[in-house]
């Protein structure tokens, strides 16, 4: 254990085999190579399969999808018909989670969110990815001036809490007439790579003073070679991390903006729309917000489960 | 020390500064005036309107007036409200508000924080597995649903609380809890992860090879040290109490600031809307501030710190 | 009471380690006996279980993962005092078996009866609590003294080990204490109870040395003083040549041989002792390897020709010595912030403050020094990962330092660098046989299909199979992985390598295999090196000359075989003496010359001569005045007052 604090084992505890002075050239030990033949990724699926709520985070993230694509076409409502003799029916065999007030089968509206919120989730989350990334390689990569002034910048931005920013955003284009739905993705898009470009910018900042960087320089590679060839790989792990983090929070915002009137609105249904909708009835209709309200919950606690369990598998450093 | 708290308020007048320009901006580049939405005016009255909020005004001298009130303090009129100033609405939603936000506060530092410590002692046990469970659905619930699910629950199912309103002690509970859910689930997963990672320091081995009993180990020389990350999160998540107040206040019927600003959203009440935001982010700066005097003062090294270069 | 003198008696000792990889035998039946009052040193390399055994004495293995599966511990009783849990009969009569204790009461053995120093002094304070807190909560938990007196035993106690102005130091926190003043306050709260054994787990392996010199005349001070018996584990066989009375040697979790300290090295019984005395180089031992002819490698055919390659240096015997590297008046400054986030003002941290020297062709220099001497910045501001304040650095008569961008990577190809961690310098998201092409792919040299029988190639020149070209750095040892970075180096069919370090995160046995290659390799291809390290006897061991710096200054220049005959400046005069040997005998006869306190700080340094705060000769004329590099004859170069 000489050398070393703490008790991590690495593979093979044993001292390393060989013989002494004058060294082998080819030494039959030599030749020979301590660990399994596993890389990074297949090592973190391995461990990623052995946390149970995380593969069922998955497995429900997956069912989820193919509800969203598949089930509003093999439903025989559409999410905007109206049945008027047949408002605020309690869950029956035909309308398994009721109608709502204007007699629309609910869970055909429930399916049809489901899409608003995946899109919602995947769009917002490869725009931040996008944003962050950028921001925060940037930044780090050329550090010293260009780094204090970009992070100057997303300081203040942290100072506001990210919800009054969406909400203002949204205001705006929501009353210049822009699509509610693109009208969500902006907004959320355009705030919540904050904590991507942070995360990256600490990764790029201590791997490149990490010696197979500066071993890189040495032979000659340039800048760009650097970043993306040896600095962004190494920091993935932490990166999809917080991809992963960041669907269930604009999936939340989403639902939220929707929730207080700023979303997408009638008639098209988001889980935010449906669980405003189903609060005003909620004391004569509970069954009306509870479907939506499960419905968000379950997103959230997928991709929360995924999420915890990648970063377990990923990144052990990372924590909050 | 007094430099740095000097430099720290200009900072953090300079951010509130920046904050109140861009929204003031924003709201006038909003295409319809503020008083479209109500029905069709005669146009005698707005031209009245705008003469009295000095609408007429070049752009640049609204916003300069605007910015010389606001470091009177004066945050203006509601346009909604014709008889109140937004100084007025702060004045009275701010003190519910804050009390109702420091309840879940102070709820999320005293369950959060020992949940954690207990389940990081108790690692992987089924104390931890389920603590850890719970926080995780804890973090995941959107705070709008956890009130609507509480609320089915507890007021209308088992009648044990009000449904709504404020006032009385049991008009609370349901509020606060729902604040603090997700702060004292993002608390215990933080102190017990810290705790895991403390408790494989060297100096916890050193004072363990003292002889020093277990609950020393971790009173004395393990809990401050997993003090520092949580003083770290405290701001973001007091920023997370206030914005969740804004749905909660509604749900509830609780005449806080946060129902008010949703209200002036709704209503497109520009004044308000604009106060409010700079008062937030004015009292979220603070609070930012006071962390890290905090901080500081948990962390000597801080204190005394010089960068190293090797 | 027992009569065998015995203060300890491991028996039988099995510890192990249960990860998800399968279960690691850490510790597989040790015995070991210490004697009351005596020094025992357990020798053995990464992995030995040299720690774990002890820890497990402690009874602090981590668990899980770890427990302890058999065997006893069995410690006096009479010093315990704990007379109801005395062994009857037997061997170990009047012993207690500290395994079989319950909690509580072990609890009351830790810290009173044995006291333990840990390796690294920085992770081994409690960051957040002051020392006088640290220093005194063992004799309060223990009931030796009230909260008063042991303040003032605690005071005593820091006098003792060598702090000054103790009184006041004791409200400080562990930050504003230097490395080698936090080992010994871990050396004085070890010791705060008056324990009858103290256990040091490499006390000084992360220490500069001449602090490590310090520490150890302290701990042999202290051992006089509180007739405690002493358990220290090292890797290192010359540190526990100076201290031990009797020497363990560790093997795989076993030990292999146990004999008296001076008879082990003299004639070591088990040929893994042996084999371990070997690899490691002394500095009272006379060089053996002689370079008297090397010729340009085969293999080197399809990189191009470098422009500076002159053919006169292709020769046979004698070393031709035209220059390949010169330094001048080179200046690294870095710019800091000082103070912490509450009083923040930038000062320059002068890492290297006018150093000037030159390599010739074919030579190996050694550059040496401690930890912030500078010596790592004078090695990447050749390469040019680091722009250089001011001074000039030329390569085969070009400036580097006024070349473009552009002409600067061609360089590089001719000069490259072996790092200091083969676990940090290997990117590890890529493969070998990637890592070893990528500079050939950057040059754009040969087809893909050439660089691949290129890497194949290098990879045999290392001494690795050429068949793992497509496994990750992860799957190799350390060893391996650094023989996968001198590979990379070598892809360009390089002129100069400056090695960082090259050998210090290796274990002895590994350190003698890559030193063996590298000088095979300057053979074969005719390198110049430049060798980086703090180790003296492995400079000695492999270089022509040694460049001694201190405080981003050069000390001292000269031939290797002189410098360590012959040394004149104080601060190499010190250095030298600082480094244990690994022969008992040799060791209890030198004088040592140990130097007080630690390194100044690089961004504050003393007037003058740098040298002066830490000089034993030092005169008011060094504080006034700084002293020239002067020729002493025959490339002996010296910066002192007093040298003539």
């Amino acid at each position: 254990m000489a050398g070393q604090t703490g008790w991590q084992f690495k593979d093979g505890a044993g001292p390393d085999a060989g013989s002494f002075a004058p060294a082998p050239r080819d030494s039959a030990e030599l030749q020979q190579v301590a660990g399994q033949p596993t890389t990074y990724w297949s090592d973190a699926i391995r461990r990623i399969r052995r946390n149970k709520l995380a593969v069922v985070g998955f497995w429900i993230i997956i069912a989820l999808l193919v509800v969203a694509i598949v089930g509003p076409m093999v439903s025989p409502y559409s999410y905007e018909d109206q049945d008027l003799e047949n408002t605020f029916q309690s869950p029956t065999l035909r309308h398994p989670f009721g109608t709502d007030q204007l007699g629309r089968d609910q869970l055909t509206r429930v399916m049809y969110g489901s899409r608003i919120s995946l899109a919602v989730g995947i769009v917002c989350a490869a725009l931040n990815f996008l944003i962050g990334v950028t921001y925060g390689g940037i930044a780090a990569y050329f550090g010293g001036r260009v780094d204090d002034i970009m992070m100057r910048i997303v300081d203040i931005l942290y100072g506001i809490p990210t919800l009054i920013i969406v909400i203002l955003l949204t205001v705006l284009f929501k009353d210049r007439g822009v699509n509610p739905l693109v009208n969500v993705f902006i907004a959320i898009g355009l705030t919540y790579w904050l904590p991507m470009a942070r995360i990256v910018r600490g990764e790029i900042l201590s791997l490149k003073e990490r010696e197979f960087a500066l071993a890189a320089k040495t032979i000659g590679a340039t800048n760009n070679r650097i970043l993306f060839r040896h600095l962004i790989p190494n920091a993935m792990g932490p990166i999809i991390v917080t991809v992963t983090l960041e669907i269930p929070s604009a999936i939340f915002t989403e639902a939220f903006l929707s929730y207080i009137g700023l979303g997408v609105s009638a008639p098209v249904a988001s889980w935010g729309v449906l669980a405003s909708d189903g609060t005003q009835a909620i004391r004569s209709y509970p069954y009306l917000v509870l479907f939506p309200a499960l419905a968000i919950s379950l997103t959230m606690f997928a991709f929360n489960f995924l999420g915890d369990g990648l970063r377990d598998a990923l990144d052990p450093r990372l924590r909050q | 020390m007094l430099k740095f708290i000097l430099r720290r308020v200009l900072s953090m007048i300079l951010v509130v500064l920046i904050v109140a320009s861009a929204t003031f901006f924003m709201m006038r580049l909003l295409p319809s005036g503020p008083f479209a939405r109500e029905k069709k005016l005669p146009a005698e009255i707005i031209k009245n309107l705008e003469e009295r909020y000095h609408l007429d005004d070049p752009l640049w001298k609204q916003y300069v007036d605007y910015i010389k009130n606001l470091l009177q303090g004066d945050l203006g009129p509601s346009f909604k409200y014709r008889n109140r100033t937004v100084n007025n609405i702060i004045n009275d939603g701010f003190p519910v508000s804050a009390a109702l936000g420091a309840v879940a506060v102070l709820l999320a530092v005293v369950i959060g924080i020992p949940l954690g410590i207990w389940a990081a002692l108790r690692q992987n046990g089924w104390q931890d597995n389920l603590v850890m469970f719970v926080a995780l659905l804890g973090v995941s619930v959107p705070n709008f649903i956890m009130a609507v699910l509480l609320m089915l629950i507890f007021a209308l199912g088992l009648h044990v609380v009000p449904a709504a309103g404020w006032g009385t002690f049991k008009q609370i509970i349901l509020p606060a809890i729902t604040l603090a859910g997700y702060p004292i689930a993002f608390l215990a997963r933080l102190v017990r992860s810290s705790m895991l990672e403390v408790l494989r320091q060297e100096y916890i081995t050193t004072a363990r090879a003292k002889g020093l009993s277990e609950s020393l180990v971790i009173f004395r020389h393990a809990l401050r040290n997993i003090l520092i990350p949580v003083v770290t999160v405290l701001g973001p998540l007091i920023a997370a109490v206030f914005t969740g107040s804004f749905v909660v206040e509604k749900i509830f019927a609780i005449p806080g600031l946060g129902r008010y600003y949703v209200t002036s959203i709704n209503d497109r009440d520009y004044t308000t809307i604009l106060g409010v935001t700079i008062f937030y982010s004015a009292l979220l700066v603070f609070m930012n501030f006071l962390v890290d005097l905090t901080y500081a003062w948990l962390d000597p090294r801080i204190r005394y710190v010089e960068r190293k270069v090797s | 009471m027992n009569e065998n003198n015995v203060l300890m008696h491991i028996q039988g000792l099995a510890t192990s380690f249960h990860t998800y990889a399968g279960v690691v035998h850490a510790v597989d039946d040790m015995t070991l006996t210490v004697p009351k009052d005596s020094v025992v040193g357990i020798v053995g390399e990464s992995g030995s279980g040299k720690s774990v055994t002890m820890m497990s004495v402690m009874r602090l293995i981590p668990s899980p993962p770890g427990r302890i599966e058999g065997g006893h511990v069995w410690f006096d009783g009479e010093a315990l005092g704990m007379s109801d849990r005395l062994e009857k009969d037997g061997p170990d009569k009047g012993m207690v078996d500290l395994l079989s204790l319950p909690a509580e009461e072990m609890m009351k053995v830790r810290g009173r009866h044995i006291g333990m120093i840990f390796q690294d002094p920085m992770v081994s304070l409690n960051p957040v609590l002051t020392i006088g807190l640290q220093m005194t909560e063992s004799m309060v938990v223990h009931g030796l003294a009230t909260k008063e007196e042991s303040w003032k035993r605690a005071v005593d106690m820091l006098a003792l080990v060598g702090i000054p102005n103790p009184e006041e130091r004791m409200r400080d926190y562990p930050h504003q204490y230097s490395g080698g003043m936090r080992q010994r306050v871990m050396i004085g709260m070890a010791l705060s109870c008056s324990p009858e054994l103290v256990i040091a787990d490499e006390p000084t392996t992360s220490l500069d040395v001449t602090v490590q010199a310090q520490i150890l005349e302290l701990m042999k001070e202290l051992k006089a003083k509180f007739k405690s018996s002493i358990v220290i584990i090292s890797h290192d066989l010359s540190i526990v040549a100076g201290m031990a009375d009797k020497v363990v040697v560790m093997y795989a979790g076993r030990m292999l041989e146990e004999a008296d300290a001076c008879d082990l090295y003299e004639k070591p019984g088990h040929p893994y002792t042996m084999g371990l005395m070997k690899s490691v180089p002394r500095l009272d031992a006379e060089r053996t390897a002689a370079r008297q002819s090397w010729r340009r490698a085969p293999c080197a055919v399809f990189s191009p020709p470098s422009d500076c390659a002159g053919s006169s240096w292709i020769c046979e015997g004698g070393i031709a010595m035209d220059t390949i590297l010169k330094v001048e008046h080179l200046k690294k400054y870095f710019a800091v912030n000082v103070g912490g986030p509450f009083a923040r003002h930038r000062a320059s941290l002068k890492a290297v403050d006018d150093v000037s020297f030159d390599v010739g062709r074919g030579e190996t220099v050694g550059l040496v020094g401690e930890t912030g001497c500078g010596k790592t910045t004078v090695g990447r501001t050749i390469v040019g990962l680091y722009a250089p304040t001011a001074g000039s650095i030329t390569y085969c008569d070009e400036n580097l330092c006024a070349l473009t961008h552009e002409a600067m990577r061609k360089v590089r190809s001719k000069l490259q660098m072996i790092f200091q961690d083969p676990y940090a310098s290997l990117n590890p998201r890529m493969t070998v046989g990637n890592i070893i092409e990528e500079p050939m792919d950057i040059f754009r040299i040969g087809t893909m299909a050439e660089r691949r029988e290129r890497v194949q190639e290098l990879l045999h020149t290392v001494g690795l199979n050429p068949e793992h070209a497509n496994r990750f750095p992860h799957e190799f040892s350390g060893g391996q992985r650094q023989r996968i970075g001198i590979a990379r180096a070598l892809a360009m069919s390089p002129d100069f390598i400056i090695a960082d370090e090259p050998i210090s995160a290796l274990d002895v046995s590994i350190q003698a295999q890559i030193v063996n290659m590298l000088e095979d390799l300057q053979q074969n291809l005719g390198l110049t090196y430049l060798f980086i390290a703090h180790d003296l006897a492995m400079v000695k061991h492999i270089s022509d000359r040694v460049v001694v710096l201190y405080l981003g200054k050069i000390v001292e220049v000269d031939e290797s075989k002189d410098i360590y005959r012959h040394p004149l400046h104080p601060y190499t005069k010190a250095l030298l003496s600082a480094v244990p040997i690994p022969d008992p005998r040799v060791e209890m006869q030198r004088q040592r010359i140990v130097l007080k306190g630690d390194l100044p700080s690089p961004i504050n340094p003393p007037s003058g001569c740098h040298f002066r705060t830490r000089c034993p000769i030092a005169q008011p004329i060094c504080s006034q005045q700084e002293p020239e590099l002067r020729d002493m004859g025959s490339g002996h170069v010296v910066a002192c007052h007093f040298v003539d």
